[in-house]
């Protein structure tokens, strides 16, 4: 990386030595503005409560006095502290501050978890649109009205590589509203603990801080587990009756109407050359490079960063969604996982891409069509190929 | 509140702020048409109104009316790059009003951000005296008055009650933090940038080779 001219470093130190700090990862004033208005804004919402309580005990002046400037010093102490980590060690700022917004929720991060992505939150914008505009057409899932309300089934979503839970629970938020009588039925599966543990705490948490429809009485609708979508038992347990009380309470019965997944989809090669520096210092590589030995197991013919969509067709026969995203490096990856997907045994009768920003009108030299054997398939949108999009009839 | 055509055309002959100027901020801002709108339950609830004294918030311009852009990476996105950069920068078409948002690390809030923006300056334009930010602003001219009385009274007050008074004065309606940059102020804006790039003459996010 280009060294940072110390002109330029100094420039941000006359406006405040955070600045300069931040300067080495954030690389430009802005950012770093950006960054430590941020870095700010979570000391001060943090330390606010505790000191409060120490004030109201005794009635002295002085003892306030004493009570402010320490809260002062506590307060520029820990912002420092934090812009360090960021700026010295390049710990990304999600974890620093242990969140990210993602729409309306706000997503905790940690580490061994992956930070939940602006393209992600895009392509699930654009996803709920479609759903709502399906279930208003009356096509989905009965959402109450004039129906008896117990007739409405609940809007069935599977994400798989759940992570954070960012996905899920990002299209519950955004479809409650149009779910009145029913509601969501979501099961995601991560098979690294930490992120299994850090989905159920997301939920709990936005659930809190009401951006999540309520569960009805009793019933648990949002469930994340633990399991490795490669294994074979985790796979025969798909094909369980829901009715049936030794499935273990799953609700999981195909067919379903969404099935999501972000999985890894980065080449080792790819995660050498073009990730950021805090991505591969910090960031799970389990959660960004599929594994060797996958590929050499079960799939043999295909390129080692696309064995998940390998897995993820095979899943979604037996699950038959109405509608199916995948997140994909770029176009070319998403071309191949349509190569894929057009020997699926049974036809889907829609197919996309989707690039980053799926409703901004393409750019000049941005293809709106790619070929697969002799299919056209419309790309939506600007910027990198970032979904694969595939709809079942009802 | 919709603008017409030809309150738009007298808007802008008002205005000399806020164009978008030179065209080296093509290169690294690509403007683009952006048709959808945040609104109902996608709308981040930042921006509710929360006394009942103050005139209802504006409503933002129809989408078609809007040019929306954000910066984009040239890099590989998605899981390969982490960034924090969550900027919005609105034109209203008919004036050339120009609006940025980097207040949040929420691209989609600061989109809705930069909307509630545009209309109160738009509800200014219009209405002057009258809009809701004048009446927002006169009301805290207000309050920021008595409150220098009231901190005279405060410290008698602590030792009567022992407790502080928190000031809140500031925080009337929570889009304080929000920017808006016009005029001069953008121009000065896009130099930084500009210099920050000649640092970085690379992908910004691209790791050490
Ligand atoms: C790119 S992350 C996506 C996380 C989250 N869905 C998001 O969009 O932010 C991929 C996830 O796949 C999980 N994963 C990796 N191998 C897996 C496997 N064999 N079975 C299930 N999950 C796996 C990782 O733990 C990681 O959380």
């Amino acid at each position: 990386m280009p060294r940072l001219r110390p002109s330029f470093i100094r420039r941000a130190h006359n406006i405040s030595s955070h600045l300069a700090t931040l300067l080495p990862a954030c690389r430009d004033l802005r950012s770093a503005q950006n960054e430590l208005r941020w870095i700010r804004e979570h000391v001060s919402s943090s330390l606010a409560p505790a000191h409060e309580h120490n004030v109201t005990s005794r009635s002295c002046v002085t003892k306030t006095a004493v009570a402010v400037i320490k809260k002062h010093l506590d307060t520029e102490v820990q912002i420092d502290r934090l812009c360090r980590l960021r700026g010295t060690r390049g710990v990304p700022l999600q974890y620093v501050l242990g969140s990210q917004p993602f729409g309306d929720l706000d997503i905790r991060c940690r580490p061994g978890v992956l930070i939940p992505r602006p393209e992600t939150e895009a392509w699930v914008f654009h996803l709920a649109d479609l759903v709502r505009n399906v279930i208003a057409e009356g096509a989905l899932s009965r959402p109450g009205g004039d129906v008896d309300d117990r007739t409405a089934r609940p809007l069935k979503i599977v994400d798989l590589c759940s992570g954070s839970g960012c996905i899920a629970l990002l299209l519950s938020s955004l479809l409650r509203s149009h779910l009145r009588g029913s509601d969501v039925d979501i099961r995601g599966f991560d098979v690294e603990p930490r992120a299994v543990s850090l989905a159920k705490e997301n939920l709990a948490y936005n659930l809190r801080r009401r951006v999540l429809p309520r569960p009805r009485a009793g019933r648990q609708n949002v469930v994340f587990e633990k399991a490795d979508i490669f294994s074979e038992d985790w796979l025969a347990s798909l094909h369980h009756d829901p009715a049936d009380p030794n499935a273990g309470g799953s609700k999981l019965g195909a067919p379903i109407d969404i099935f999501v997944s972000n999985p890894p989809y980065i080449s080792m090669r790819g995660y050498d050359c073009d990730t950021g520096r805090s991505v591969r210092n910090y960031e799970p590589r389990l959660a960004l490079v599929p594994h060797e030995s996958l590929r050499i197991s079960s799939f043999a013919d295909c390129a080692p960063e696309d064995v998940f969509y390998a897995r993820l067709l095979e899943v979604a026969e037996i699950l038959r969604p109405k509608f199916v995203v995948l997140e994909v490096g770029d176009l070319a990856q998403a071309t191949r996982v349509l190569e894929m997907a057009v020997r699926a045994p049974r036809p889907w009768i829609t197919m996309e891409v989707w690039r980053d920003w799926p409703d901004m009108a393409p750019e000049e030299g941005e293809d709106q069509v790619v070929r697969i054997g002799g299919l056209q398939v419309p790309v939506r949108g600007s910027g990198h190929g970032r979904t694969v999009f595939l709809q079942r009839g009802a | 509140m919709t603008i017409t055509t030809a309150t738009a055309r007298m808007l802008r002959s008002v205005l000399s702020v806020g164009r978008l100027s030179s065209s080296p901020r093509k290169l690294h801002v690509s403007s683009l048409q952006h048709r959808r709108h945040l609104t109902g339950s996608n709308a981040p609830g930042l921006l509710k109104n929360r006394g009942s004294t103050m005139p209802p918030r504006p409503k933002p311009p129809p989408a078609d009316e809007i040019e929306e852009s954000f910066l984009k990476g040239s890099g590989p996105g998605g899981q390969k790059i982490n960034k924090t950069n969550s900027a919005v920068q609105l034109k209203h078409l008919p004036t050339g009003l120009v609006i940025k948002s980097q207040a949040t690390r929420s691209r989609s809030q600061n989109r809705t951000i930069a909307r509630q923006l545009l209309a109160d300056k738009l509800d200014d334009l219009a209405r002057g005296g009258e809009s809701r930010n004048a009446v927002v602003g006169e009301f805290k001219r207000k309050k920021k008055a008595s409150s220098a009385k009231k901190s005279r009274r405060k410290y008698r007050k602590l030792e009567e009650e022992g407790s502080r008074q928190q000031d809140d004065e500031e925080e009337v309606d929570g889009i304080e933090e929000a920017e808006e940059k016009q005029g001069k102020g953008q121009e000065q804006d896009q130099e930084e940038s500009n210099e920050a790039l000649a640092e970085m003459p690379n992908d910004l996010d691209r790791p050490q080779k």
